[in-house]
């Protein structure tokens, strides 16, 4: 009978049936809900009564629904350019998918879509015959999504100092070259095959791009104010980025690119690259070696 | 590889310096809303290695107003439709289309909604199985190639057809 099971027990059950990725039925004979109620499909309505239309299991089938619906809805709103660019229920079929095999365990639903990137790699064919750039360009685009939600909803720079020129002004070249810079906690560098983002804003903007050629992309993406804004690097400039937010000093950093034969050109670019990146407010400190 | 001499080094060195530096004061300098690229400003910003003025404060706003921004997580930070924090935790609040009875919180897991209790817009969903197979995946590249043929594009050999 219903009430011969305690309400954390009945909860936990019905957890573990609504949330089964195989359905109602498989979720009451699985080990988790047979673990809180011992009981097999045919016995449901030892636990939940069925109604004048309804039965016990198609009741429970309600919840199950919008427990899947719900985390979908999550999925296309984590992914929106994704499922744009799918279409929704193409979208959905791989989402579904990625539901059963990455179930939501976490007690945010900001995680839910941490592995979808992983999940299509997994999952896409290996045709040798064919050409296959269009999976690497799908799996690039869930990369960049997941960056992109990852860096909205993680910790950020708002209310943090961002390195200032009065830190700066005061060095020396020679401790400039052994000092380290901070970076803030939202600054994400990704490395694509294919330049996603330029497909990312045309589809914002109500665009249908054709996805683009291959193209080795290295983005730069944070958040200031609490937007997500994101840059392209020239891969020296990634390079350098990389080791600055590896901790190397800037010394280090800096010897990791060889110079090209103009070394004022590439100065500029230095110049340039630096200035970028400390208006853009990617760095909340410098670290000195004697601080 | 030929590593700098000390001389070029310190040249470098001090150009990322200065680099740095005014970087700082632009970025302090700028207290006002950072303007929204236009799509002529994002295919700039694309060409890194190009010599041009660089682009601080045009580079695209991502998320800002997305109807999505606010997609029942727990963190929305202000970010929802009418910028407050009403929608932390429910289900795509912004603007998003509520389509159906379809999982969000007007609904609280009731179903009920339309005719199908329980099965409104369950396709592909939950108990609905739908086995990510590979015609999946040759859907995804039917999809593909359909996009770039709408721009007179084509792709590779079309997959083979299995026994």
């Amino acid at each position: 009978m219903a009430n011969a099971h305690d309400l954390a027990r009945i909860q936990a059950w019905m957890q573990s049936v609504i949330s089964n990725p195989a359905g109602v039925a498989e979720g009451i004979a699985s080990a988790d809900a047979r673990e809180a109620i011992d009981l097999a499909p045919a016995g449901v309505e030892q636990v939940i009564a069925r109604s004048q239309q309804q039965t016990s299991i198609e009741r429970l089938e309600i919840y199950a629904g919008a427990y899947y619906a719900r985390l979908l809805e999550c999925l296309r709103a984590e992914y929106p350019i994704m499922a744009q660019a799918m279409g929704a229920e193409l979208f959905d079929e791989f989402a579904v998918e990625y539901l059963r095999r990455y179930p939501s365990q976490s007690y945010t639903l900001n995680e839910l879509g941490s592995r979808f990137a992983q999940f299509l790699a997994e999952t896409r064919p290996n045709s040798p015959d064919e050409d296959d750039s269009w999976l690497d360009f799908l799996v690039d685009l869930a990369t960049l999504e997941w960056c992109f939600s990852e860096v909205f909803d993680g910790p950020g720079a708002e209310n943090q100092p961002l390195l200032s020129a009065a830190e700066l002004k005061e060095l020396s070249p020679d401790a400039w070259a052994a000092a380290r810079l901070v970076p803030v906690p939202c600054l994400r560098i990704l490395q694509l095959d294919f330049p996603v983002q330029t497909y990312y804003r045309a589809i914002r903007a109500g665009g249908e791009p054709p996805p683009p050629d291959r193209a080795p992309t290295w983005l730069a993406i944070s958040r200031r104010n609490y937007v997500v804004r994101h840059f392209t690097l020239a891969p020296e400039e990634a390079q350098i980025l990389q080791a600055i937010v590896a901790g190397r000093t800037i010394g280090e950093a800096l010897a990791q690119v060889s110079p090209p034969a103009e070394v004022d050109s590439f100065a500029a670019d230095l110049e340039r690259w630096f200035q970028q990146w400390t208006a853009e407010g990617l760095f909340s400190a410098v670290l000195l070696p004697s601080s | 590889m030929t590593a700098p001499s000390r001389r070029d080094f310190n040249h470098l060195a001090a150009a990322a310096l200065g680099g740095a530096l005014t970087g700082t004061l632009l970025g302090c300098s700028q207290g006002q809303p950072e303007k929204k690229a236009a799509p002529k400003d994002d295919a700039a910003a694309d060409k890194p290695a190009e010599k041009e003025k660089p682009k601080l404060y045009d580079e695209n706003l991502l998320l800002a107003g997305d109807p999505h921004v606010c997609r029942g997580l727990n963190q929305c930070k202000n970010q929802g439709k009418d910028h407050k924090n009403e929608c932390a935790g429910q289900g795509a609040c912004a603007t998003a289309d509520k389509h159906g009875c379809d999982g969000l919180n007007v609904c609280k897991g009731q179903g009920g909604c339309g005719g199908h209790p329980g099965q409104n817009e369950c396709k592909g969903q939950g108990g609905c199985a739908v086995p990510l197979k590979d015609a999946t995946w040759k859907k995804a590249r039917a999809k593909f190639e359909q996009l770039m043929a709408a721009q007179g594009k084509s792709v590779g050999p079309a997959p083979a057809k299995e026994g």
